[in-house]
């Protein structure tokens, strides 16, 4: 056993064969990058020192001074700029989050349109994604934003008012806005539970149903429901507050920036184009005698998509899925071409400019970055091996 | 002519062949013509296709081409002087003859033709359209812009990701440990960050890692961001392509003697690069996009050109048009290289039995 550990190549009986020029070689690459290494961080020590930048996290500390304009969170111009970083990373997430959804539907539509037996849909699709595919992500983020936010949207004044709740114009869509109060945590700690107790019952009765068992009544899944309403109304955790129109802005309600639309459209209908080819290629891979097999069987179109083609052909599809979603992920980082306060915007933007600390600020941001891409990588990973059993 | 009236009768039939399709295809039809008269009504009947000022596009409810008429220019190349046009004229016929050049039989090592481009092209470039030497005027490289920014871009960033992106992959499959993780380390980091915060890097951060007073154009610095951020997807696809050949073909090198080196090249590299021809063409198509990002650093390729020419006070509100237009070309570039990188497919791989499914 310690003959193992001693050696460098773990394998005692060829010992002689470890090579003089592979050690060489890796002992000059190293060498190689270590001096590069000394020599860049001797240039930025002495570029820092001779404009008088600190090094170090405590910037974080520090107040930001400038305000940001959607924000998920409460921040105001004081706020430190750690603030400024969770603002921009949780618009960074919202934004992925709601154009991943948006493109995997409206790609799948596109993708099942690609295979149809009506030779004008197929054309259609085809077009779509031709088109679409060859324009940069940039110019269609572009595009919704100055063309059809800025130019087709009526003015502050002359909002779209749909029912009083919802208020479209130039500067984005007013809905009301949720008020929570002090109740607000005591309807959590009892809410989540149940609904976490809903989702097992019907999976497990799922289960329990497929093997042939007598599972729960439904009845439990009504109590539950009833359950959580009566919670509601009784502690009252939150206030429907309506949008008002002020003079000149809302006084209250809940805004979406026109940005965080223009993005979201953008990147899914690009996006949309390569899963749909993805979606096409995956269903074109499902064996033939499979959908013949469901077309005998004389299940409807709906049907034979539900139950036989999308669960086959997701097998096949996660890891080029991923691929796109991680896409989506980084080229949601072109919400800082129109202004959207996502974390490039926002801590890579401004805070780098106003505060001078380069390499700290960037080096977070790519962590941030690693670290969702990492995330969402390993959620689509259990999600592969769930339809891959 | 048989059997087209067969298809074409067999398809009009399809389209009608149930309730649902029928309400399908009438919607389509519905909605395909409705898309073409909006286009046809704002793009070509209500536009403006004569005049000098914004004043007669005003006239029209349609577009205002005379817009891109006055700065078609501007669009090609850049904020460079019109006296200047001819060297950049020459320059993209130098950048055509290079690319001719490949396809020439009398050159038989295209390899060295590459290795010897990466010292050219950046000679020609620097020559042609930044100056200064050879008795040429010298042009300031902020001037560049257009399509001529496109071009050198991604010109350059395509060139040398290749042999940085090819020795990166057969580093990911080398055994040695050092080697093997710098590899891994380098395509995994530069795949999972954003290309902006490569291209804020290169323009805010690096000043900061060269020497006190080293002043570095800020085309070079994005050139060499461009191209540490392609080299990495490269990589990836060259990896593919290596993992594509069969390992007996390794094994038969090994056998025959030949070291690491020749075995790749004379060996394994044609063979696995023959095979990813489309998936370089389908990266290279996405590096031209991605070239676009420059906008948001402050240069204008032929993206961002439409900011400083929107803002002429004479031509305001016209971003539709630009937006337009610039939309256009991207699509024909790619659409052209597309069909490029097919046409090299086919020649490439013209002896190959291929496998149909």
């Amino acid at each position: 056993m310690w003959k193992k550990i001693l050696f460098w190549n773990f394998d005692t009986n060829n010992l002689k064969k470890i090579n003089i020029g592979q050690i060489l070689i890796q002992t000059v690459v190293v060498g190689v990058v270590a001096l590069m290494l000394v020599f860049l961080f001797g240039n930025y020590l002495n570029n820092i020192t001779t404009k008088n930048i600190n090094i170090g996290f405590d910037f974080l500390d520090d107040s930001a001074g400038f305000s940001i304009g959607q924000t998920l969170i409460d921040y105001d111009t004081s706020d430190s700029y750690f603030k400024v970083y969770i603002v921009g990373l949780l618009n960074t997430l919202l934004a992925s989050f709601i154009a991943i959804i948006f493109a995997t539907v409206i790609g799948f539509v596109f993708g099942i349109f690609l295979l149809v037996d009506n030779w004008l849909l197929v054309k259609i699709a085809e077009t779509y994604v031709e088109i679409i595919r060859n324009i940069p992500p940039l110019l269609h983020v572009l595009f919704w934003y100055v063309v059809v936010i800025l130019k087709i949207l009526p003015n502050y004044n002359e909002s779209i008012n749909i029912g009083n709740i919802l208020y479209i114009n130039v500067r984005g869509a007013t809905i009301p806005a949720l008020d929570w109060n002090n109740k607000a945590l005591l309807f959590f700690i009892l809410f989540v539970p149940l609904i976490v107790l809903s989702i097992y019952i019907a999976r497990h009765s799922k289960r329990l149903r497929l093997e042939g068992k007598k599972a729960v009544s439904k009845l439990w899944q009504v109590g539950i429901w009833v359950a959580i309403v009566v919670l509601l109304v009784i502690t009252k955790p939150f206030v429907i507050v309506m949008p008002v129109q002020g003079k000149f802005v809302f006084t209250s309600g809940f805004t979406f920036y026109p940005e965080l639309f223009a993005l979201v459209v953008a990147l899914s209908t690009y996006t949309s184009t390569y899963i749909a080819t993805i979606v096409r290629s995956s269903i074109m891979s499902i064996p033939k005698v499979q959908i013949e097999a469901a077309h005998s069987l004389g299940l409807s179109f709906f049907q034979r998509l539900r139950y036989v083609v999308i669960p086959l052909a997701v097998r096949s599809m996660v890891p080029p899925l991923t691929n796109q979603y991680l896409n989506i992920i980084k080229n949601s980082s072109l919400g800082v071409a129109i202004g959207y306060p996502e974390i490039i915007a926002v801590f890579a933007g401004t805070s780098l400019n106003q505060s001078g600390r380069v390499i700290e600020i960037m080096t977070m941001v790519m962590l941030t970055y690693f670290a969702i891409s990492i995330f969402t990588s390993w959620l689509m990973n259990i999600y592969n091996s769930r339809v891959n059993k | 002519m048989k059997i087209e009236t067969n298809r074409t009768k067999k398809i009009v039939k399809n389209l009608f062949k149930n309730p649902l399709n029928s309400i399908i295809t009438l919607f389509s039809l519905f909605l395909i013509i409705r898309i073409i008269i909006w286009f046809f009504d704002w793009g070509i009947l209500n536009a403006t296709w004569v005049g000098n000022t914004k004043q007669i596009c005003f006239e029209n409810s349609g577009a205002c081409w005379i817009f891109i008429k006055d700065k078609i220019f501007f669009f090609v190349y850049g904020f460079i002087a019109k006296k200047d046009y001819w060297r950049i004229n020459i320059l993209f016929l130098l950048y055509l003859c290079l690319g001719l050049l490949f396809f020439v039989k009398a050159i038989k090592n295209k390899v060295v033709l590459i290795l010897f481009y990466l010292i050219l092209l950046p000679f020609i470039t620097f020559v042609f359209a930044g100056g200064g030497i050879f008795g040429l005027s010298k042009i300031s490289l902020t001037l560049w812009g257009g399509f001529m920014l496109t071009a050198v871009f991604s010109l350059m960033g395509l060139l040398y990701s290749f042999p940085i992106g090819l020795l990166l992959a057969l580093g990911r499959r080398s055994k040695l440990p050092i080697i093997k993780a710098f590899s891994v380390g380098y395509i995994e980091f530069f795949r999972g960050i954003p290309l902006i915060t490569i291209l804020f890097m290169s323009s805010t951060v690096l000043p900061f890692f060269f020497p006190v007073g080293f002043e570095v154009p800020k085309i070079l610095r994005v050139i060499l961001g461009l191209v540490i951020f392609q080299s990495a997807y490269l990589a990836e696809v060259v990896r593919g392509g290596l993992q594509t050949v069969e390992k007996i073909q390794y094994e038969s090198a090994d056998s025959l003697g030949l070291a690491y080196a020749h075995k790749m090249y004379f060996v394994i590299l044609p063979q696995a690069l023959r095979n990813i021809v489309i998936n370089i063409g389908d990266i290279s198509i996405a590096f031209i996009k991605d070239t676009t990002l420059v906008y948001i650093i402050g240069l204008f390729d032929m993206l961002g050109i439409y900011v400083p020419l929107t803002s002429d006070p004479i031509w305001l509100g016209t971003e539709t048009e630009a937006l337009f237009f610039s939309g256009m070309l991207y699509w024909v570039l790619c659409f052209v290289v597309a069909k490029l990188f097919k046409g090299v497919d086919k020649i490439i791989n013209k002896d190959r039995k291929g496998v149909s499914i």
